[in-house]
């Protein structure tokens, strides 16, 4: 006589091991995903802050010494698909960027998102005004 | 399958009996496939985690090193690709005690990196001192690990070209009236044809073991603000005002600069050039301003940028006696003077000793206290290097 601690698993109970097991693994491999995942998006956050700060660098190199440069910005608006350097091949962003007048008179909030094809989008702002005459010129 | 029992062995009861031979291996085989398909699940989770991991440890250490890229630029009089030398990126600064200093990032090829180091003009290549300013030719900056990188220069007037790779956008706001304002610098030593600031960008790109990134540098130092230099006599510096918001003369006190002698400087590379002339700058609580003959001055007209231009108003080789300081803009309210400013100049200033013009001269041995002892402290930096003498135990 088999005593009762001594019996197998019944079916009943190997199928319940298995299932949760099984979602164990699967919520592992589910993290692990999530994280991949979470590391390409970071990644793509970091490549389109990069592309929103050199729109944002040209915007001031241009317009640092020329009130008359930014005073010609005012109100524009511009989006352009560019195809940047990626990983293997181009990265597609969608760039747009635009200025407008602000308090105090003689400043400008420049605002640029990049997007990627996938959605993601990082926004930056920053103040432009002309923080110095031309090199050369002559004070007034 | 069932052997034949023992005798006495007990008979099963049905639903108690082991399994069968062939239930077994046919179990096991199962488990083996699953456990198989599971092992290759896990595996190439782990290699894809693995490979995630180095990539963006890989992306962080570029991350890292644009960073750094970003902010020496910001503190740099310059950034310059010398030669159009497409593997490196060069940055020019001056310390405050008036030392040139250069550096470099260097891509090499074949070895895959890039790699820092400071370096005098002709001179020798390695790390510097940051107190005795000498480059130790052996020592070496830790290399960053790069497939590629290649930096080129994009004057002001570029920017909506191909050349850029924001063309398309920044060239759509910007039009076509940017122009290129490029500072030069001459000090003597320093008076390299690749060697400019203004608002001229560098444009980097860099790959390590992610993507390629690309970086615009914009010197931070000049395009905003202004920079002049003069050796041997003194030496001044405006940053930027979004950034430190207030001047940093080298040899002056927060509320009194003495510019004094003859500093050239060019904005179109030398084919011309413009001489600036002794001139005063005084100023109170309320921070710089020219203390001149201006009936009608108002410091709110002058933000600290224009303080450097004010000596501009002397061209060379007029420089008269006294600085004729900005025009008075027309105000129809009579302007009512700031308070009398209490500094005065340090007797080295008045009366410099032949040879010594400077207050604080960083060559003084670290005990040095000069005597009189004028009633401004010295410059901090100037402290770091002089602990021992007398003008800085006042917890300077």
């Amino acid at each position: 006589m088999i005593r009762e601690c001594e019996r197998g698993f019944t079916l009943l109970e190997t199928l319940a091991a298995v299932t949760i097991t099984g979602i164990a693994v699967l919520g592992v491999a589910g993290a692990v995903a999530a994280s991949l995942y979470g590391s390409a998006r970071s990644e793509t956050k970091l490549l389109l802050a990069d592309d929103a700060s050199n729109v944002l660098t040209d915007l001031r190199a241009a317009s640092a010494y020329d009130p008359a440069m930014l005073a010609s910005m005012d109100g524009r608006r511009v989006s352009a698909r560019l195809a940047l350097p990626g990983s293997g091949g181009p990265r597609i962003v969608e760039v747009t960027a635009g200025v407008a007048r602000q308090a105090p008179a003689g400043e400008y909030l420049a605002t640029v998102t990049a997007t990627a094809a996938d959605g993601t989008s990082v926004t930056q702002r920053v103040t432009l005004a002309a923080e110095a005459p031309a090199p050369g010129s002559r004070v007034p | 399958m069932t052997g034949p029992r023992a005798a006495g062995q007990p008979r099963p009861v049905n639903g108690q009996r082991g399994f069968s031979v062939v239930e077994v291996l046919l179990s096991v085989g199962i488990l083996t496939l699953l456990g198989l398909a599971a092992a290759g699940v896990i595996g190439g989770l782990s290699r894809a985690a693995q490979g995630g991991y180095a990539s963006a440890r890989g992306a962080n250490d570029v991350d890292r090193e644009l960073a750094a890229l970003r902010d020496e630029a910001a503190t740099a009089f310059a950034v310059f690709v010398p030669g159009g030398a497409a593997a490196e990126v060069d940055f020019y600064s001056k310390t405050d005690a008036g030392r040139d200093v250069f550096w470099r990032y260097t891509f090499d090829a074949s070895a895959h990196t890039l790699r820092r180091s400071d370096y005098d003009p002709g001179g020798p290549s390695g790390v510097r001192d940051p107190v005795t300013g000498a480059i130790d030719a052996r020592a070496t900056y830790p290399p960053l690990q790069a497939a590629s990188f290649s930096a080129r220069v994009l004057e002001a007037n570029e920017l909506g070209s191909s050349r850029n790779r924001y063309g398309p956008v920044s060239g759509a706001l910007i039009g076509s009236g940017a122009r290129a304002l490029p500072v030069s610098f001459d000090n003597g030593q320093a008076r390299l044809p690749d060697l400019y600031g203004g608002n001229v960008i560098v444009q980097i790109e860099l790959r390590g073991a992610g993507p390629a990134r690309t970086l615009h540098l914009l010197s931070g130092a000049l395009p905003t603000g202004f920079t002049f230099h003069a050796l041997p006599v003194a030496h001044g510096v405006v940053y930027r005002i979004d950034q430190t918001h207030r001047f940093w003369f080298g040899l002056a006190q927060v509320s009194h600069s003495w510019i004094d002698g003859h500093v050239d400087v060019s904005y179109d590379r030398w084919r011309t050039r413009t001489a600036w002339c002794d001139f005063n700058i005084y100023g109170g609580a309320h921070g710089i301003d020219p203390h001149g003959p201006q009936a009608n001055y108002n410091p709110d007209d002058y933000n600290e940028s224009f303080a450097g231009l004010l000596a501009q108003t002397q061209a060379d080789p007029a420089c008269g006696p006294s600085p004729p300081g900005p025009a008075a803009p027309n105000r129809t309210a009579p302007f009512t003077p700031p308070p009398p400013i209490v500094d005065s100049p340090p007797p080295c200033f008045t009366s410099p000793p032949p040879g010594e013009a400077p207050c604080w001269p960083p060559s003084a041995p670290p005990d040095w206290t000069p005597s009189p002892l004028p009633s401004f402290t010295p410059p901090r930096i100037w402290c770091l290097t002089h602990p021992r003498s007398g003008a800085c135990r006042n917890g300077f």
